[in-house]
């Protein structure tokens, strides 16, 4: 209870720091603000200095961080600058897009690098294990537009390549809606499982190898256990161990979409977000969607901290 | 012939990438019901992989070769499906360091009650049930079954890999240094329940051990190994009243006596020969003070001398003081 208490208080401090990293960041980035939002060419100064009266610029820096800390807490993230809307609407609409997309293609990944990882520690040194490792790191070493763009390639005319549905399609039923859901995601979907399996792959076999070397292993051998036993129960759910730690950070980090993919594939999802919010100076949605991705990496690493407590017995009486 | 277990020429060659190295070089034995049979040496002397040979649970880089009969049945070139029903029922063994040989992550109990399920096929709550009474024999509380191997004492947990390795009732039991990392107190008990559940369970014991003294304490007969070759086999008594060979002679030297005024301790200058490949003759050679010219040349074999006492040395008549 004390140790999640200590960690609890971690994470708080771990914000503070996040926001005011967060706020002179920006601030210290080249540009005026106001200027920034009017871009027009022959801006009268008084026209700045309303534009600065009415964001607030006007006031002293430590004045806006007390401001900008008060409206983050109250759940407002300001207004974006190419799209007139609150940020926070706009994050959690393009997040729902991205996480259709996203979380099934992880936890696909997921399984498959994990299923693949224990097959190539089994077989490791023969000639399976061999090819499993040539292809996972071969698709992870790929660039990801360019294999999206291969992907639209060779598979485009059977798949759609652009979007979340075809656009201004009327849609019968739920069913109707989502299979076209289904034909756009499939391709983006694959291209994120090809490259991202990969990883999940390698760690779960090098993990299994660690753990075989362990004496307790040899114990379990000596006990008469086969090894599709000793694995199952020994050693697989051990390695697992570290590795739930990186699955929690992992699935963290998909709020921030996936920049080259939701490009690739134009679909409307955080990542695309990003690539025009970058292209047209949107601070506002780059300060939220990073303050957004900060804090959803403390939670998950509060979250696994847990986690780990309730998998590691070693970890629990402590 | 009424023996357990009868090992003929055992090898065990590890084949390295940048070496090969014969840590067991044709050891013979064998094992008498109810016996404790002691394997003493120096670390590197291939104790361990001789023992672990036998329950083929080396490495794959190792190579074994030569005979073991388990109760009549030969286990070096049995199917590994078929050696994984051996293991744990027939041959068990209690390994150098339980707090590594115990899988962290799950408890006492499982460990315990795994063969159970897996080789007797009990229920789970009867392979539990009876673990709980394994511990109880080996005096541990078995309120202890829901506890992880972190949880228990360095004494606790060897007692519970104890209980672990009698689970299936074996014929043999291989101790590996089970005492080692642990106090004498500790030690003392330990000992003394090793004898008990030999006399309980009818077991058949080999107990390998650096320390002479302490294998003097349990064991019926003590072969000496030195350089992956058994030196000298000689029942315990005899073994301490008349080595015949030099390393025998040496390292009896090396132990401390109580009741002496403080004295320096007798060391053996010199250290073991490099086993990749083993020298040629005898692989003592290098350190004993009485070579001769066939040392040199011809490994000497294990030559009886009287019954049971038996000596590797082409020099052990030549009775001459050390």
């Amino acid at each position: 209870m004390r140790y999640l208490l200590r960690r609890l208080v971690e994470s708080l401090v771990t914000v503070m720091l996040i926001l005011t990293v967060t706020f002179f960041l920006f601030r210290v980035i080249p540009g005026d603000p106001a200027r920034i939002l009017i871009r027009g060419p022959g801006i009268t100064r008084d026209v700045i200095e309303h534009y600065e009266r009415l964001f607030g610029l006007d006031k002293p820096l430590i004045v806006q961080f007390g401001l900008f800390v008060r409206e983050t807490f109250r759940g407002n993230l300001g207004i974006s600058f190419a799209y007139k809307t609150p940020v926070l609407e706009l994050l959690f609409e393009r997040m729902g897009n991205t996480l259709v997309l996203l979380v099934p293609a992880t936890l696909i990944s997921i399984l498959l690098g994990l299923f693949l990882g224990v097959l190539a520690a089994w077989k490791r040194g023969r000639p399976l294990d061999f090819a499993l490792q040539v292809i996972s790191l071969g698709f992870w070493s790929i660039p990801t537009f360019w294999l999206g763009m291969i992907m639209i390639m060779l598979l485009g005319r059977t798949f759609s390549t652009g979007g979340m549905v075809t656009a201004g399609a009327a849609h019968g039923s739920i069913w109707a809606y989502l299979a076209d859901l289904g034909k756009h995601m499939f391709l983006p979907a694959l291209t994120l499982v090809l490259i991202m399996h990969g990883q999940y792959f390698m760690i779960m076999r090098s993990q299994l190898a660690e753990e075989l070397t362990e004496p307790y292993t040899r114990t379990a051998k000596a006990k008469g256990m086969r090894p599709a036993r000793i694995l199952r129960s020994h050693v697989v759910p051990n390695a697992m161990l570290p590795i739930t730690t990186l699955i929690a950070l992992n699935l963290a980090t998909l709020v921030a979409g996936f920049i080259t993919i939701e490009t690739v594939f134009s679909w409307p999802g955080i990542g695309k977000l990003v690539y025009r919010a970058i292209l047209m100076r949107d601070y506002p949605v780059l300060q939220g969607i990073l303050i957004f991705l900060s804090l959803s990496i403390v939670l998950a690493n509060f979250l696994a901290d847990i986690l780990y407590t309730v998998l590691d017995p070693r970890i629990r009486y402590r | 012939m009424g023996e357990v277990l009868s090992v003929r020429d055992l090898r065990v060659v590890y084949r390295l990438p940048t070496a090969t190295v014969e840590a067991v070089g044709g050891v013979s034995f064998s094992l008498a019901p109810g016996e404790i049979l002691g394997l003493a040496g120096e670390s590197g002397c291939g104790k361990t992989s001789a023992a672990c040979a036998l329950m083929r649970i080396l490495p794959g880089t190792a190579e074994v070769r030569g005979e073991a009969f388990l109760e009549g049945t030969e286990i070096l070139g049995l199917p590994e499906d078929e050696m994984s029903k051996v293991r744990w029922r027939r041959i068990a063994m209690v390994f150098q360091n339980a707090q590594a040989a115990l899988n962290p992550t799950k408890t006492i109990g499982y460990q315990i009650a795994e063969p159970l399920q897996v080789h007797l096929g009990y229920s789970r709550r009867r392979a539990l049930q009876e673990a709980g009474t394994l511990l109880e024999r080996v005096r541990i509380d078995p309120k202890r079954l829901r506890d992880y191997p972190h949880q228990l004492s360095g004494g606790m947990r060897q007692r519970a890999v104890i209980a672990m390795a009698l689970a299936c009732r074996p014929a043999v039991l291989i101790a590996d240094e089970p005492t080692t990392a642990l106090d004498v107190m500790v030690q003392a008990q330990i000992i003394e329940l090793l004898k008990e559940l030999r006399d309980e369970y009818g077991l058949s014991l080999i107990y390998i051990s650096h320390d002479l003294m302490l294998l003097s304490e349990i064991c019926t007969r003590i072969a000496v190994m030195y350089a992956g070759l058994i030196a000298e086999v000689a029942p315990t008594g005899e073994l301490f009243r008349k080595p015949l060979h030099p390393y025998t002679r040496k390292l009896l030297g090396a132990v401390t006596k109580l009741g002496f005024r403080a004295q320096r301790l007798e060391t053996i200058p010199g250290s073991p020969p490099r086993l990749s490949p083993p020298p040629p003759g005898c692989r003592f050679a290098s350190r004993c003070h009485r070579t001769t010219e066939a040392c040199g040349r011809e490994v000497p074999g294990l030559e009886p001398v009287e019954e049971g006492h038996a000596v590797a040395c082409w020099n052990w008549r030549d009775d001459g003081a050390p």
